[in-house]
């Protein structure tokens, strides 16, 4: 043991001062499974995949907080406190009774939902403008200009005045101000202008979910409806000449009956109403919500969440024989989907499924409140995820847009009025005016966004309805700024009376 | 390493005797152990400065010739302190060697060395074996619990082998990990679970919460020691890493002798504690009726709590053997852990395994060591989903299920709902399969030269694997898997860590000088796919590809950090009353921006001995947490943003998080003044500690202005401080050859205050609550002036005409009603142990209590809701009684001060008794009987006080969890 190897004796003191010449400081992230701007943006199938995730934001016009802030503030759609459910600390109430303040969890998302959608559609411009200027680049740009314009459509339509970039990096030091609503108005109306020649026309297969030149003529005529509340300046004319190129193009029809409309076999080039569609499929991240958030726990067996509702005094006004009343479901409910579809249903204490149109908005219980079965059930449903389809912009909305317009201009309007009206099985009406386009405007567009702006431009949002006071001020036609923006953004003014 | 700061503590005793001879050439003796007087085997003594030398026989004797007169010869010996003893003329030469850990003062592990605590001068707690609980023990961490001043430890569920909450003084941070970090045997190791997911909430609800255990692979027989670093001057010599404590595990060596074999088992019997007071059927009907509702009536009267539990039998087996030369020695062991818990099918296995083996060459020179550690565990994971999932998982469906229905039907099927949102959760845990494999390996490996006397060069290269299946089956005989088709998931996570240091230490008697170099790398990467829609339940997850929807999307991912480091310490005694010690390191990390990769992280100390029983201390250090997760400083994109057009599913890739280049660890700056005592001849020791620590720089997520991708980016704004006084005090009672008594009392108290937000952030609310019409609806709130997660919400003053709640309707923090309701941090903690030992009978018990806390009930918040018959959903007895003071029966409940209880508890955690039969043929032959949790003194409502769901950043909420067990062992030690 002791009998010494000098060679490991010098060697060893040498391994270890080699060790320590031995240091590595590198200490540069390397990322496996994510990418970072520098290594993207390159092929045409990363460009695409840039401008994917603007279409995506459109996913909450169906579902997010956008649409709630849009359609459970108004007069026909209501999401009931049942017992403790839907409770949710009252922030469904604070929407429908509208006593909402600047930290309502729905004026933070529809905020930061839409903004998230223009930082994005802001990102991909600049990754288009960098790359070579094919016909799929132009037509990409043109449709990311187009969307971005949408979102901020939604942005001055909730909030008024907002910050307007279109750049995608900011000073943080100096975060933008608000920019006037007219202001943003003019520019999203001069974006749509500029990107239109760059778009496609048609319908077909191709285009379904895309943004195509119906698609923008439709957002610029809805731009024009509202301009009044916009701007201060009522643009029919305007408002006519852009449903006259959606009408003149050739490419859209009504589907003959109300439930074409919206079948599921109808879906894709076949449907000629659908303008601007968010597609889905049965899969995670791009399906359809609705089923789920109005149906009964045992109306199918993915056992929805037995939330929306219509309200009492909406419902009641639809005429008896008018064919949407089919896509309300009141009194004795069926299962609708699976190997029990068609038997009756039954409440949780096993009791018939009846749905009532009279019940009071707390305390409600869980066969409160027709629900709306528009969009159908889809026969591929796979758990709840859903692949029916859903319209942003619908022929049927440019037609009463239209009707409006000539209304507003001449008094006329009334043939594109009952081409939707006797659409639903009713009778022509003999002559038309304001509340009779408002009328047909919710009972042909309920629950698809459009009842707050409508409500809005014609005056009532602030009225009482069936469980709602009149509102305690004008301000509540704008959604106060919210408060983590004020709080992050010292260069925004909160909207008056908030 | 392991010696170079005891030179303070080397207590040499040499005697001689026997003529002084005239001549010298052959000098023989024996060497034996100061502490028993047994002759010592293959001591190595050599002549100093020569390569003359040998070794102790069996007998402890040693002859050497050629020994000049003047020589000194050199006794080393593992274990023990190296003494050199001149030979000054003699020709016999009778030594004792002092051992280096049992005599004298303690040692204590610091990072990268070992001092005395004699020494110390930071606030370092330290557990030896020998005061480990007797009774069973199967985790780490529950040999911590309720033990050491300024440490809590909390069970966040009753479930087996779970991951227990380790709190060193009080939590630092709200976005990056508040664990601290945990070293075992010089090798940070991976402190986080690789468990995979399960399915969440959906139509594939119930089975994830699980939260498996990250330290259960070890097994506590193999652990000698448990140091904890406290302060920031302790920790500092870790860095980026030290902020939250450190934890130091050193694990069990072999010694040079003969063979000894230890062999302990135990079998443990686990129940219930408590159960909740939910309506009988009988109650339910009556009380439905009362409020007219006309109730389902199965006919039966089921109490599903007595249905999923059980009485759980688990038993333990270990064995270790160790033995070894002066040269080589190892220990080896293996035990095997079979658990079950007290839900149906909830169990574990662990087979866990380690080998330790050390060997010294050249004349002691080379130290060389190789610890090896493979564990295989298997896991049983029952679905006890605890989130905000509807759905939920096993508890959430006992709460909910009516108690009129029977488990099963007629023909022996499960009894279920029309719906299947309400799932019978007999026959959850029954026909669930959620099996998890975890495969870990820790190895060290270290070399150690001196390179002249007193100056060390180490080199340890330390691996961390861990291989982690997690496979699922939701069978086609659950109502709501058959609306699915049944859906099989198989996944796995894979852990690397590659860890290298070396070390150049110089020590004498006064000064103990290192450097040292690390670099560590993690590497986390795995997959899982999931498959629905079988034919059969037969193949389980064993045939994936025999499913008819393949729909949901496989995953994989991998991601990587690295840590590299420079690190320095001097401890100097100056001049026996007096030492101080400095630290240094300089710490990259590539989790840091590009502006700010490299931190430091310095620290000082001071330890004064006024006499020798006193010793005051003072020390200030400052350290970081890097734990924020990786990747976190870069714009990155990432994918799931998708769309379809034109009929075809396109798939988006968009910037998902905005860059930081500045962001940065959250750096922590601690001042600590202690004082040791011993009095009345070291019957009575303690310490006295307290410490204020700042927490600056802390990650906050800061809303930014839009438009951007993100709403709020990751920002070094905050600040909290923590600041406390801990004692310890041990006191031996008794000590007489036949009876001892032995009693240790320890308490701290911490208090934690948010200081600040950041300019943009006035607070930030969290703590989701869990349950149906509950979403959004938050408990806790962070904000300057409060300690993190104070519990808010309204104060239930009455119900009004209609019976709907009357609550508080405006101040408070948010200027809404909702007032602050308490904090679920302790206002102090307090452990106290006591061993007896009288002539062949050891008794010891130990009391832990925890004082002050709030518990959110949420438990009771969603089940004592008086609407709940209307949906066909049970609910606590007590509901009736605020019925019947007026609360409307379809009333919304609200989270209000009457679900915010107080957390209190005295425990008494354990109590063993032991019997030792004296044999000739055992060194050690002993039997206990040991009995955990048995006796909770609460007012507390819920299962148990000692509970966590994590929900946000919140801590102490109750909901539907996995309560904790009692657990009586029987066991037996044997040492041949």
């Amino acid at each position: 043991m002791l009998k010494n190897n000098r060679i490991i004796r010098f060697s060893i003191p040498s391994v270890f001062i080699l060790l320590y010449s031995w240091s590595c400081t590198d200490l540069v992230e390397l990322p496996y499974d994510l990418v970072t701007p520098d290594n993207f943006y390159n092929t045409e199938g990363e460009l695409t995949a840039a401008v994917v995730p603007v279409y995506n934001g459109l996913a909450q016009a169906q579902w997010g907080d956008y649409i709630h802030l849009q359609s459970v503030s108004a007069d026909d759609i209501v999401v009931p406190t049942r017992g403790g459910d839907w409770d949710d600390g009252g922030t469904w109430r604070a929407l429908q009774l509208h006593s909402w303040d600047a930290t309502l969890s729905f004026v933070g998302g529809g905020w930061s939902g839409a903004f998230g959608a223009v930082a994005k559609a802001n990102s991909t411009l600049d990754a288009l403008a960098m790359a070579e200027q094919t016909d799929l680049v132009k037509t990409y740009t043109a449709e990311t200009k187009i969307l971005r314009g949408l979102y901020y459509w939604w942005l001055i339509d909730l909030y008024g005045a907002v910050p307007l970039v279109t750049v995608s990096e900011t000073d943080p030091d100096n975060p933008p101000s608000g920019t006037p609503r007219a202001e943003v108005f003019d520019w999203i109306v001069d974006e749509i202008n500029a990107a239109l020649p760059d778009l496609e026309e048609t319908h077909s297969s191709g285009s379904h979910g895309r943004i195509t030149k119906g698609a923008a003529n439709t957002l610029l005529a809805t731009l024009y409806l509202n301009a009044k509340v916009y701007t201060g300046t009522a643009m029919w004319s305007e408002c006519k000449a852009a449903c006259d190129a959606v009408m003149t193009s050739g490419v859209y029809d009504l589907m003959p009956t109300v439930m074409d409309v919206f079948a599921f076999e109808n879906e894709g080039p076949a449907n000629t109403e659908y303008i601007l569609t968010l597609a889905h499929l049965p899969l995670d991240g791009v399906t359809s919500f609705r089923h789920m958030a109005t149906l009964h726990y045992n109306n199918i067996p993915a056992s929805p969440w037995n939330g929306f509702s219509v309200l009492t005094d909406f419902y009641n006004s639809y005429e008896s024989t008018d064919a949407r009343l089919e896509q309300i479901l009141e009194g004795q409910s069926y299962v609708l989907f699976g190997s029990a579809a068609g038997d009756s249903a039954f409440d949780r204490q096993g009791n018939p499924l009846s749905f009532t149109v009279e019940f009071p908005l707390v305390d409600a219980n869980e066969s409160a409140g027709p629900r709306i079965l528009k969009w159908p059930i889809d026969p591929n449903m796979t758990g709840w995820f859903s692949g029916a389809d859903y319209a942003i912009f619908r022929y049927s909305h440019v037609l009463l847009m239209k009707a409006e317009a000539e209304f507003n201009l001449s008094g006329g309007g009334l043939v594109e009025l009952n081409q939707v009206h006797t659409r639903a099985g009713l009778d022509a009406l003999t002559s038309i005016d304001s509340d009779a386009i408002l009328a047909e405007r919710g009972h042909e567009l309920l629950w698809e966004g459009f009842r707050r702006q409508d409500l809005i431009r014609h005056g009532k949002f602030l009225d009482a309805w069936t469980h709602k006071d009149a509102s305690d001020g004008d301000h509540r036609v704008l959604f106060p700024i919210p408060q983590s923006q004020l709080d992050a953004n010292p260069n925004l003014v909160q909207n008056p009376g908030y | 390493m392991k010696n170079n700061s005891l030179f303070f503590s080397l207590l040499i005793c040499v005697l001689c005797c026997g003529q002084v001879a005239a001549q010298t050439g052959v000098v023989s003796g024996t060497v034996s152990s100061a502490d028993d007087g047994s002759m010592l085997v293959g001591v190595n003594i050599v002549v100093k400065n020569t390569d003359t030398g040998t070794t102790t026989n069996e007998n402890g004797a040693f002859v050497l010739e050629g020994v000049s007169a003047n020589d000194v010869l050199v006794f080393s010996y593992i274990g023990y302190e190296t003494a050199e003893v001149a030979v000054s003329g003699r020709a016999v030469i009778e030594v004792t060697l002092v051992s280096t850990v049992i005599a004298g003062e303690d040692v204590v592990v610091i990072g990268y060395g070992t001092q005395s605590r004699r020494d110390v001068t930071g606030a370092i707690s330290s557990l030896k074996e020998g005061s480990f609980t007797k009774g069973a023990t199967t985790d780490l961490q529950s040999l911590l619990q309720a033990r050491v001043p300024g440490v809590v430890v909390t069970a966040n569920n009753g479930d087996i082998g779970s991951e227990p909450r380790i709190r060193i003084r009080g939590g630092t941070s709200i976005n990056a990990s508040n664990n601290p970090m945990i070293v075992i045997d010089g090798v940070p190791i991976n402190n986080s679970s690789a468990l995979p997911g399960g399915f969440t909430t959906g139509a594939g609800a119930g089975a994830d919460g699980t939260m498996d255990n990250p330290l259960g692979m070890l097994n506590p027989n193999d652990i000698a020691s448990i140091d904890i670093l406290k302060d920031a001057a302790s920790s500092a010599i870790y860095g980026a890493r030290g902020g939250n404590g450190v934890i130091l595990i050193t694990t069990k060596e072999g010694r040079p002798g003969e063979l000894s074999l230890t062999y302990s088992a135990s079998t443990s019997s686990s129940s219930i504690t408590k159960k909740l007071d939910l309506m009988d059927a009988a109650e339910f009907k009556s009380y439905a009726s009362s409020i007219g509702v006309d109730i389902d009536d199965g006919g039966a009267n089921t109490d599903w709590q007595d249905e999923i539990l059980r009485s759980a039998v688990s038993t333990n087996h270990n064995i270790s053997f160790s033995a070894g030369t002066q040269q080589t020695q190892y220990r080896a062991s293996i035990s095997y852990l079979d658990q079950q818990g007290i839900l149906l099918n909830s169990e574990r296995q662990r087979i866990s395994t380690r080998l330790n083996v050390r060997h010294t060459m050249l004349d002691n020179k080379l130290k060389l060591s190789l610890k090896v550690s493979p564990s295989f565990s298997n896991r049983n994971n029952t679905p006890y989903n605890q989130g905000a999932g509807y759905f939920g998982g096993v508890f959430t469906n006992v709460l909910k299920f009516n108690p009129t229905y029977p488990v099963k039907n007629a023909d022996g099927s499960y009894y279920e709902y029309a719906t299947t949102t309400i799932r019978n959760p007999v026959a959850l845990l029954n026909e669930i399969s959620d099996v998890g494999e975890n495969l870990r390996v820790l190895t060290s490996a270290t070399a150690e030269y001196e390179l002249i006397s007193g100056l060390r060069a180490k080199v340890t290269l330390g691996l961390d694997r861990e291989s982690y299946n997690r496979n699922i089956y939701e069978p086609n005989s659950l109502p709501y898997a058959a609306s699915i088709g049944g859906q099989a998931a198989v996944q796995n996570t894979q852990r690397k860590n590659d860890h290298f240091n070396t070390t150049l230490n110089y020590s004498n008697s006064s000064l103990n000088v290192l450097a040292g170099y690390e670099f560590q790398e993690f590497t986390n990467s795995g997959f899982g796919a999931t498959t629905k829609g079988f034919v059969t339940d037969a193949w389980l997850y064993n045939n994936m590809g025999g499913a008819t929807d393949f729909t949901t999307a496989p995953y994989s991912f991998k991601n990587q950090n690295r840590l590299v480091s420079f690190f320095g310490r001097v401890a100097y005694n100056m001049g026996g009353n007096l030492n101080v010690m400095a630290t240094l390191r300089r710490e990259g990390s590539s989790r840091f921006g590009v502006d700010n990769k490299w931190g430091v992280f310095p620290s000082a100390s001071v330890g004064f001995r006024v006499t020798d029983d006193i010793k005051l201390r003072a020390s200030y250090g400052v350290t970081g947490n890097q734990e924020i997760g990786n990747y976190r400083s870069l714009v990155t994109l990432g994918s799931g943003a998708n769309a379809v057009i034109g009929g075809q599913l396109l798939a988006g890739v968009a910037a998902n998080q905005l860059a930081n280049p500045d962001l940065k660890w959250e750096t922590t700056s601690d001042i600590n003044f202690g004082v040791d005592f011993a009095l009345m001849d070291n019957k009575i020791t303690g310490s006295v500690d307290m410490y204020s620590k700042t927490t600056e720089d802390m990650l906050v997520e800061v809303n930014v202005p839009q438009p951007a991708v993100v709403t709020t980016k990751l920002d070094n704004v905050g600040s909290v401080e923590n600041s406390g006084l801990e004692f310890f005090i041990n006191s031996v009672n008794m000590s007489t050859k036949d009876m001892s008594w032995n009693t240790s009392f320890n308490f701290s108290t911490n208090k934690n205050n948010v200081v600040s937000l950041g300019k943009d952030v006035e607070y930030i609310v969290t703590g989701q609550v869990g349950g149906a019409g509950l979403s959004g609806v938050q408990s806790a709130i962070i904000k300057p002036g409060e300690a993190f997660g104070t519990f808010f919400g309204y104060e239930l003053s009455g119900y009004d005409a209609d019976g709907q709640e009357i609550l508080s309707t405006d101040g408070g923090p948010l200027g809404d009603g909702r007032r602050i309701l308490g904090s679920p941090h302790p206002d102090y903690t307090f452990g106290m142990t006591n061993q007896i030992n009288f002539g062949s009978f050891d008794f010891s018990f130990y009391i832990w209590s925890v004082q002050g806390n709030k518990i959110l009930n949420n438990t009771r918040l969603e089940y004592q809701r008086p609407s709940n018959p209307f949906n066909n959903i049970n609910l606590f007895s007590e509901t009736a009684d605020d019925v019947n003071a007026g609360l409307g029966a379809e009333a919304a409940v609200a989270l209000t001060d009457k679900f915010i209880e107080d957390g209190s508890f005295i425990r008494l955690q354990n109590v063993t008794i032991g019997y030792t039969l004296k044999t000739d043929q055992f060194k050690n032959l002993r039997f206990y009987l040991s009995a955990d949790n048995l006796l909770t003194l609460t007012d507390y409502s819920g299962f148990d006080p000692e509970v966590s769901t994590i929900s946000g950043l919140a801590e102490g909420i109750d909901y539907t969890n996995y309560p904790k067990a009692k657990t009586i062992s029987f066991g037996i030690n044997v040492g041949l």
